[in-house]
């Protein structure tokens, strides 16, 4: 995928904050995911304790991943498949289509995976004739309509229905679908005669035993068991930080994965591989093939702070409560992977510099963090790529003596109240001639999206003084 | 090579890194009574959109999966797994259902003496056989009480009978049922099972990526039954 130059975020957020047909349906499907979330939540016994143990799995397979998944190579050979190691996108793509190449694959049907997404697989494969279908419905919408996807749950999450079936009679030829249903039968029928006609099932994984070998694919549709069962290669592409230590961790991870990403206690489907097919099974892949992808992700492993990004599950419950998200949607962030969780790790995959924008695509109100299923502090990781990206620059002096009489005035409650009053007055003045605010070029930019706050008549510390003196006992 | 540069990586970031000590998981609740685990499965898997039939012995359950062959197609095409219980299910339940037609899927497809280019040929028209049938009868190997899941194995069996066709027919009897997931795989591993795949299946196949409308039935079955043999009153 071509990463994008830090400034377009700016215009893309820009452009979607004032969109509000992308409003209702961000809202339409977060909101949704949110309340169910929360009634899985309220009912799942120990849910906290649970949100504890889940994060301690994590932390301990992250801290272990140089033996882990040595580990988890020699047990999958031993099981018959075949691991490979990539350092970058270029490498994993190279993986996958002399794999390809080599048993003369010309249709590659795929199961929803992220890690495609951000190694730019579709194109890889396009680029030596080698078809690749998506098969996940909302997935395959949107390689119909040529986007990347905008949710990593729900992709098509920014197109209605109106939209697909649109979509469907311009690339498909189909009649003009009326329903959801008669989409998704139209869907089903078309990519049946992919799935049997393809030569390589490319997936993802969502969680890996070290104990066993054992590749976990979750997911709702069947596309996935489809492109993991029916043709004669199963590709499975797996980032370093998917791998847990024991068989017994899988089922904590799949308790939560499922109820933070879409409210259910559990998905529809659920594989876990161990590799090719035995020799007394009726189906099921001959080869069988894992490509472990770093491309970049030691890169958060060797920053002690940024490390816990690593536990993510990529269940988009931060997408979902973020109100970044819910204005600006998926394509503003220019990356596989958006929303809080995206603008903390883009930064380390893509290197600062290039999406420098994104840390601030928050108002660390903390939404995430409360939804986290392992209790990433989000805002704090955010406000530490800031505190780097500020770091880097050189303040002006004018932000300098800002900063700097700021301190002045904060560190002493004199001179704070005679500030704040001086304040008082000032906003009272602007109030009455908005044009005053135009003069300021810092406060007219400011102003450009926001209402100037009104000074309350009597500070809240005299207030505060008055009712204590009113009620002694405080209460 | 890669894997030399990814693992010197690793090690180079995780120096000095200390590994904070595996969880304890939570311990195995007592295994309740098998009727209090019939009910929470029964309840879990109607929340998703299974249909569970709760049958007392083998005739009911043969006459359960009859009535669900009659009313899916005139003659339905049926695919069955051959372990015992489906075996013997699905061949009474098919002879029992005018103008239906049995294939049990078994190791045929991987008779000793055929050449690779054979056996590709065969195991592609085995294929052709259960992706053109209108039910496949499985049998699964667990059920889990408090998600409402089947676990399914792939030992001896073609795995696209519970993918394929549009309707899914699982029989299983009581002694089957645990309580959550963690016991399922707990006794899984305590099998030694080699299976290439293990599945859980959690109702029937569904979306939801068209304006969050729930859609059921895309790529996988579109409708799933549980025929449940209930234990014998202790």
């Amino acid at each position: 995928m071509a990463a994008p130059a830090a400034d377009d975020f700016r215009a893309r957020a820009a452009a979607a904050a004032g969109d509000a047909a992308l409003h209702r349906k961000l809202d339409l499907a977060s909101l949704r995911f949110l309340d169910k979330r929360a009634q899985v939540f309220a009912a799942l016994p120990d849910a906290e304790a649970r949100r504890d143990r889940a994060r301690a799995v994590k932390a301990h397979a992250i801290a272990s991943l140089a033996t882990l998944l040595p580990q988890l190579e020699q047990r999958f050979t031993a099981n018959g498949g075949v691991v490979h190691w990539a350092g970058d996108a270029a490498e994993a793509c190279a993986i996958v289509l002399d794999i390809a190449t080599r048993a003369g694959v010309r249709l590659v049907v795929k199961g929803k995976s992220m890690v495609s997404e951000e190694i730019g697989l579709n194109a890889a494969l396009a680029a030596a004739d080698v078809e690749a279908v998506e098969t996940d419905l909302g997935e395959y919408i949107v390689q119909l309509a040529g986007e990347p996807p905008s949710h990593i749950i729900t992709p098509a999450i920014h197109l209605s229905q109106d939209d697909v079936a649109d979509l469907f009679m311009r690339r498909l030829g189909e009649p003009r679908h009326a329903t959801a249903e008669a989409l998704t039968a139209a869907a089903r029928r078309i990519l049946r005669t992919k799935f049997r006609a393809a030569g390589m099932g490319v997936t993802g994984v969502n969680f890996a035993s070290a104990e066993s070998g054992a590749l976990v694919v979750v997911e709702n549709e069947g596309n996935g068991r489809m492109a993991l069962t029916l043709p004669r290669i199963h590709v499975a592409l797996m980032g370093i930080e998917k791998v847990v230590a024991r068989d017994e961790d899988l089922a904590p991870m799949l308790e939560l994965l499922p109820r933070s990403a879409t409210g259910q206690s559990l998905t529809s489907y659920v594989s876990l591989v161990t590799g090719p097919r035995r020799p007394d099974e009726m189906d099921g892949p001959d080869e069988v093939h894992l490509v472990v992808l770093d491309n970049g992700r030691t890169r958060l492993l060797a920053d002690p702070i940024m490390r816990e990004a690593l536990y993510c599950l990529r269940c988009g419950a931060c997408l979902n409560a973020c109100p970044v998200y819910r204005r600006i949607g998926g394509h503003a962030y220019g990356y596989a992977y958006s929303g809080p969780i995206g603008a903390v790790i883009a930064p380390a995959l893509l290197g600062v510099e290039r999406v420098a924008d994104l840390p601030y695509a928050s108002t660390l109100c903390g939404a995430c963090r409360d939804v986290c299923p392992v209790r990433i502090d989000i805002p704090h990781l955010l406000l530490e790529w800031r505190a780097r990206i500020a770091a880097a620059v050189p303040r002006s002096w004018g932000e300098r003596l800002l900063v700097r009489a700021w301190r002045t005035i904060a560190a002493s409650p004199p001179r704070y109240r005679v500030a704040t009053g001086a304040m008082r007055a000032a906003s009272a003045v602007v109030a009455h001639v908005p044009a005053l605010a135009a003069l300021l070029p810092p406060l007219a930019a400011w102003r450009r999206g926001r209402e100037l706050p009104t000074f309350a008549a009597r500070p809240f510390h005299r207030r505060w003084r008055e009712r204590r003196v009113a009620s002694p006992d405080g209460a | 090579m890669a894997r030399e540069t990814v693992l010197d990586a690793l090690r180079a970031a995780l120096a000095g890194a200390v590994v904070p000590p595996l969880p304890r998981l939570a311990p195995a609740s007592a295994a309740p009574d098998r009727r209090v685990l019939a009910a929470g499965f029964a309840r879990e898997a109607g929340t998703v959109g299974t249909i569970v039939h709760e049958v007392e012995g083998l005739g009911a359950a043969i006459s359960a999966v009859a009535a669900v062959l009659a009313a899916t197609a005139t003659s339905p095409r049926v695919v069955a797994w051959p372990t015992p219980l489906a075996r013997t299910v699905a061949t009474a339940a098919v002879a029992a259902t005018p103008g239906a037609s049995l294939r049990i899927v078994d190791d045929a497809a991987t008779a000793p003496g055929d050449v690779a280019d054979d056996l590709a040929a065969v195991r592609a028209a085995t294929t052709d056989v259960v992706a053109a049938a209108d039910v496949g009868i499985t049998e699964a190997e667990y059920l889990v009480a408090d998600s409402g899941t089947l676990v399914l194995r792939a030992a001896g069996r073609a795995r696209g009978v519970s993918l394929l066709p549009p309707v899914h027919v699982a029989v299983v009897a009581c002694d089957r049922l645990v309580a959550d997931l963690g016991a399922a795989l707990a006794h899984l591993r305590a099998t030694g099972a080699r299976d290439s795949c293990v599945t859980l299946v959690t109702g029937p196949s569904r979306t939801a990526d068209i304006e969050k409308k729930l859609v059921v039935g895309v790529h996988g079955p579109c409708t799933l039954h549980v025929v449940l043999l209930a234990c014998p009153e202790a």
